[in-house]
């Protein structure tokens, strides 16, 4: 990928990053006049933590489905569509209402290993370097069961408002989370998504096969399930903080491919960018709500994630055939 | 006589291969025959130690399980019988993915003696399985390694790149490559320096060309006569 493309995704991101810290601006002035300090509160302690979740949780989707869909050697394997997101919801909910935790660093280690367990599942039930019909059929069914699980958990929990309770969070918010929080989500995130990066060169040379792998002296066995157990730990995490969101793992990796003359490991990188940037409009985009109400940011990136995944299923016929 | 480039101690596969000696002289042009599932595929695995559960491989000496990747990508080159590629990756890149960029005038010789100059800017999935056996055949070439372990290279291939593609590893075997090739069609066996026959996950017979289809061992594995297959007169 150009440099200049390189720029200008950061350029926008930097744009998004910004629009997002500041807008709603009105809020913020009114306060300013009012009371300098707490303006500043409302910055670094409401906007901050939603900000750098969405940067860091975006950022975590991308190159987590750029590392599964290297590993998979499939273009459609994805947080979301591998089961992980919806293993991770499940992990959390029965951390949070039956094993009674409320740190979020215990909850997010619930939620890696939800994550865990749906990916060794899927690599069970599919195999490895499965057809994409195999892995998509594998993964619908490892999401609906951990869905309808979590469902189950929730009418069956001790807390009567259960269900209510934890509607936003399901469907994915970045709403009014604290910096512990955010810690909490991030620090494992960031750890996995440094580590899949210096993978990105092995994952690249993965596109020739395993064997061609093994014979350089590599292990792909281990490969594979360290990439399994990054994007579990990164993903598993975000999702015990701010829910399952869909598609940005998906299309980002898809989109960054393009950007970087097809190669899946380099795609890995350019992918986080687009995560970040895609996650940061989509919780902007939440904002326009009107007031009291909330739009949930998993149907945003929904909105924008399917005609996009449409396009680009429609303009690569060829690439797609199982 | 000069050490062999490559010795292999009592390598084996588990239900695939029995433990097997073997050494390889570097200059050699190599095939390995047998039925379906004899273990033609299994002994390259286990000689570039793409799976490793018994015996030991020295390459010049050298305990291969112990050299680094980037030693064993210099030296060593390995084409697996699937040419599938996932990734739309143009042809350009992949002949460098993972080794360092060949000089120039290699890469153009490469290149042309492929044919692989048109193909250049397509993107290697959309490739026919031919011309994808062909770059990533170029893709080997490129790093002159000095073992080169080739499931089923002829396969695939139409008969002029049949001819062209025997002629270039002779050529790599001319300048010191030790080239071990898995064979199915068995016409051309006759331009192997050596054959490997392989029955059962067992090595039944190594020698010449002449020698191995004329021993009874041939008739034996193939469970067909010599004759309808190689013609050894020339």
């Amino acid at each position: 990928m150009s440099r200049g493309l390189l720029g200008l995704i950061g350029l926008a991101l930097a744009a998004l990053a910004a629009a997002a810290l500041l807008l709603p601006w009105a809020p913020v002035a009114t306060l300013r006049a009012a009371d300098p300090a707490l303006a500043w509160t409302v910055l670094v302690e409401l906007r901050l933590p939603r900000l750098l979740l969405a940067l860091g949780y975006g950022a975590m989707l991308g190159i987590s489905g750029a590392a599964l869909q290297a590993i998979f050697a499939n273009p459609l394997a994805s947080p979301d569509i591998t089961g992980s997101s919806s293993g991770a919801a499940l992990g959390a909910v029965i951390g949070s209402y039956f094993l009674g935790l409320t740190g979020p660093l215990s909850l997010a280690a619930c939620g890696a290993t939800g994550a865990l367990l749906a990916l060794l599942l899927l690599l069970a039930l599919a195999g490895r370097r499965a057809d994409q019909l195999s892995l998509l059929l594998a993964g619908l069914a490892l999401s609906l069961v951990a869905g309808a699980l979590t469902s189950l958990a929730l009418a069956l929990a001790p807390s009567p408002f259960a269900f209510y309770d934890s509607f936003a969070w399901l469907m994915g918010s970045l709403d009014d989370r604290s910096l512990p929080q955010a810690a909490a989500a991030l620090l494992p995130a960031g750890a996995a998504a440094i580590w899949l990066v210096s993978k990105a060169g092995v994952l690249d040379q993965l596109a020739l096969g395993e064997d061609v792998l093994a014979a350089g002296g590599h292990d792909p066995a281990r490969l594979r399930r360290g990439v399994v157990a990054a994007t579990a730990i990164g993903v598993g995490a975000c999702v015990s903080v701010c829910g399952a969101v869909g598609f940005v793992g998906l299309v980002a990796p898809i989109i960054a491919r393009r950007l970087v003359r097809g190669h899946p490991g380099r795609a890995l990188l350019p992918a986080g960018l687009l995560g970040a940037a895609l996650l940061t409009g989509a919780d902007l985009l939440t904002r326009l709500a009107p007031l009291g109400r909330t739009i949930p940011l998993g149907v945003v990136t929904a909105a924008l994630g399917t005609p996009l995944f449409l396009w680009v299923l429609v303009r690569h016929q060829g690439a797609w055939r199982g | 006589m000069t050490a062999p480039l490559l010795t292999a101690k009592a390598i084996s596969l588990a239900h695939r291969l029995a433990p097997t000696d073997l050494a390889l002289r570097a200059g050699a042009l190599t095939a390995v025959i047998g039925p379906n599932g004899s273990g033609k595929t299994s002994l390259l695995r286990a000689l570039g130690r793409i799976e490793r559960p018994g015996g030991k491989v020295y390459f010049d000496g050298q305990d291969l399980d112990r050299q680094a990747p980037a030693w064993r990508a210099a030296r060593l080159g390995y084409l697996p019988a699937g040419r599938e590629i996932a990734w739309a990756i143009p042809v350009r890149d992949l002949l460098d993915l993972g080794s360092r960029a060949a000089a120039d005038e290699r890469r153009a010789g490469v290149i042309d003696q492929l044919e692989l100059g048109l193909l250049l800017d397509r993107p290697v999935d959309q490739l026919s399985t031919g011309e994808r056996s062909r770059v990533l055949l170029g893709r080997l070439l490129l790093g002159r390694p000095r073992l080169l372990l080739l499931d089923e290279p002829l396969s695939h291939l139409d008969p002029y790149w049949v001819l062209g593609v025997l002629g270039l590893l002779r050529e790599a075997a001319h300048s010191g490559a030790s080239v071990v090739v898995t064979l199915h069609d068995l016409h051309q066996i006759g331009r192997f320096d050596r054959v490997l026959v392989m029955k059962n996950g067992e090595l039944a017979a190594d020698g010449s060309p002449r020698d191995v289809v004329t021993s009874p061992v041939f008739e034996r594995v193939f469970r067909i006569s010599a004759d309808a297959v190689a013609d050894l007169r020339g």
